[in-house]
Order: structure tokens, then sequence, then C-alpha cells
């Protein structure tokens, strides 16, 4: 029964545990519009035993394909800003090189006194957690409140800086340069902390611009897929991606994050809500071990 | 393999089974109907 295996980086791993797995991470992209990178690479390093590189670096390649399955999804449910997208992804770029370099310089800070671990694993992934267990708390809350019919502009939205730009989907207009700067930041904590996208996207989107869920859960992905392809050959080119077990992960998950994007349109909010507290509050317990391991 | 050949494969296989594996579920959805 060797079909069963697949070979990723000298370790053996059981295709139909990759299957499942594939199954799960496509249901929250579609679901949430997060990439499920929290889950899909702590899980092939720790259980499936792939060396972290290859974890990461075929992570990011099964993500061109499932991010891409789940934003024409969305957009055949006419789901998502793409303009916002758009404006977002400028500032994102920079930010990913400026995260990027602002880990470089406090790595030279060292570790923490007394501690095997450094000061930057330490504030940055405390102080994510700290943030996503809010976000967390506020979902949670949201739950039991219903959604209003007509999309009203959040707190972000409404902010009178410079040129607007209208985004027909959701029905009001909001600040572009918020929009680009929100861009950046998002950038910044991807190239900080190596966690960004929809799971500090979507929050921003629903409590600070007043998107309906779907339509926050939608704009993220036009975003992610380049984000994931420009990860992909940075990682390709170090021999870091392991296409095989990338492909068999796909197989699940292009399909699943189109029954998880259709089903943003039959699930109630509340239910979404919830549902993304759960998500949220995953990653948060991931970090603290992360950083817990370490000690 | 030569690498750039190998990280351009990365990127264009997942993207190319993306679009089928679309384009074969609005298939079902269709019939479904």
């Amino acid at each position: 029964m060797s079909w069963l295996w697949i070979d990723a980086g000298g370790a053996q791993v059981w295709l139909p545990g990759v299957l499942v797995l594939g199954a799960i991470v496509g249901t929250m992209a579609g679901l949430f519009g997060v990439g499920g990178g929290f889950l899909l690479t702590p899980l092939l390093s720790v259980v499936f035993g792939v060396p972290l590189e290859i974890a990461v670096g075929t992570g990011l390649c099964q993500m061109v394909g499932t991010s891409l399955a789940s934003f024409l999804k969305h957009r055949a449910l006419e789901q998502g800003e793409s303009r916002f997208a758009v404006l977002l992804a400028a500032g994102t770029f920079l930010g990913v090189e400026l995260g990027a370099g602002a880990v470089s310089s406090l790595r030279r800070l060292g570790s923490v006194p007394g501690l095997p671990i450094l000061w930057i694993d330490l504030v940055a992934k405390s102080g994510f957690a700290a943030f996503l267990l809010l976000i967390s708390f506020l979902s949670w809350r949201r739950r039991t409140r219903l959604e209003p019919a007509d999309p009203t502009p959040g707190p972000l939205a409404r902010l009178q800086l410079g040129p607007r730009v209208f985004m027909p989907a959701v029905g009001f207009d909001a600040p572009a340069m918020v929009i680009a700067y929100l861009g950046l930041l998002l950038g910044f904590m991807a190239g900080f902390i190596g966690i960004g996208g929809g799971t500090v996207l979507l929050p921003l989107l629903v409590y600070g611009f007043g998107f309906p869920f779907r339509h926050g859960a939608a704009t993220g992905l036009g975003l992610m897929v380049a984000t994931a392809a420009v990860g992909t050959v940075t990682h390709a080119f170090r021999g870091h991606v392991s296409l095989p077990l990338a492909m068999a992960l796909l197989v699940a998950s292009t399909l699943t994050a189109q029954i998880g994007a259709g089903l943003t349109r039959r699930l109630k909010a509340g239910t979404l809500h919830g549902g993304f507290a759960a998500v949220t509050a995953l990653v948060a317990a991931s970090l603290v071990w992360d950083v817990l391991r370490r000690l | 393999m030569n690498p750039i050949l190998y990280a351009a494969l990365c990127v264009v296989v997942p993207a190319v089974w993306a679009l089928v594996s679309v384009g074969l579920f609005r298939l079902w959805e269709r019939r479904k109907k």
C-alpha cells in the first residue's frame, strides 16, 4: 500500500490524513477568508513529521490554489470588494519588507535574561495572541446580534481623511488613505510575525469598516492569492516546497473552499461570528503554545 | 530540476488545479439544478 504514503522532505506522510487536513483548511478559507497557515504548518510539522521549512513552503503553495478557488466562488456569488483589495495590495507588499526589517533589528536585542527565548518572540507573539483574544471576545458577543439588512459604515469608514473610494458591493464609501495604510499594517504583521491576512483583515473589515461578514471574508482572498504566490516562489527557489504534498492537500481543499464560500450565504451571521470567534481563539492558543514550549 | 522551472510549476500547477476544480464544481451545481 505504498501509494498511501507521500515523501515530503524525507518524511513519509499518510495520504488519507493529508486529505482530511486539506478539507479542514479549505473550509476555513471559504468560510472566513483565512489562510489556515496557523493550523496547517504546525500540524504538518508536529503530527506528520514534515520538516518545518517544507511545511511552511508547502502550506503557501497549497494556499495559491485554495484561496484562488475560494476567491472565484465568492466572485460568482458577487461577494467581496475588489477596489478595496487593490488598494490594500500596494501597502501590503511594502509592509512585508518593513516587518521583515523590524524582525532583523529586534533580533539584535537577543534573548530574555535567564530564559531560552528571544525578546521578539515573547513580545510579538504574546501581543498578537492578546489582540486575537480580544477579537475572539468581540466576535463571540456579536453572534447573538442581528446583522442589519443595509450595511452601515463603521468607525474607520466614517473617518474624514482625503479622497474616498465607493464600494458598490457594500454600498458605501471609505477613505482610500485609511485602506492603503491598513494594507501596510497587514503586510507589517505578516513580515513581523508570519501570520496575517484573514485573521487580522476580517475583524477590521467587519468591526472597523462595517462590512457584512460574507463580503469581509471574500475581500481578503484576492490579496491572499498574490501573497501566497510570492511566498511560494521564494520558498520553491530554496527547495522548500513539496509539490506532491501540496497537490494532495489541494484535492480536498479546493472543493471544500467552494463549499465553505457557498455556506457564507446560507449560514446565519451569528453562526459565522461564533465560528470566527473559535478560529481566532485557536490561533491565539497556538501562539501561546509556541511561546510556552520554548520556555 | 531547474529551480526557476520548479518555482514556476509550484505556482502554476495549484492555480490550474483550482480553475479545473471551480469549473467541475460549477458543472456539478448546474447538473444538480
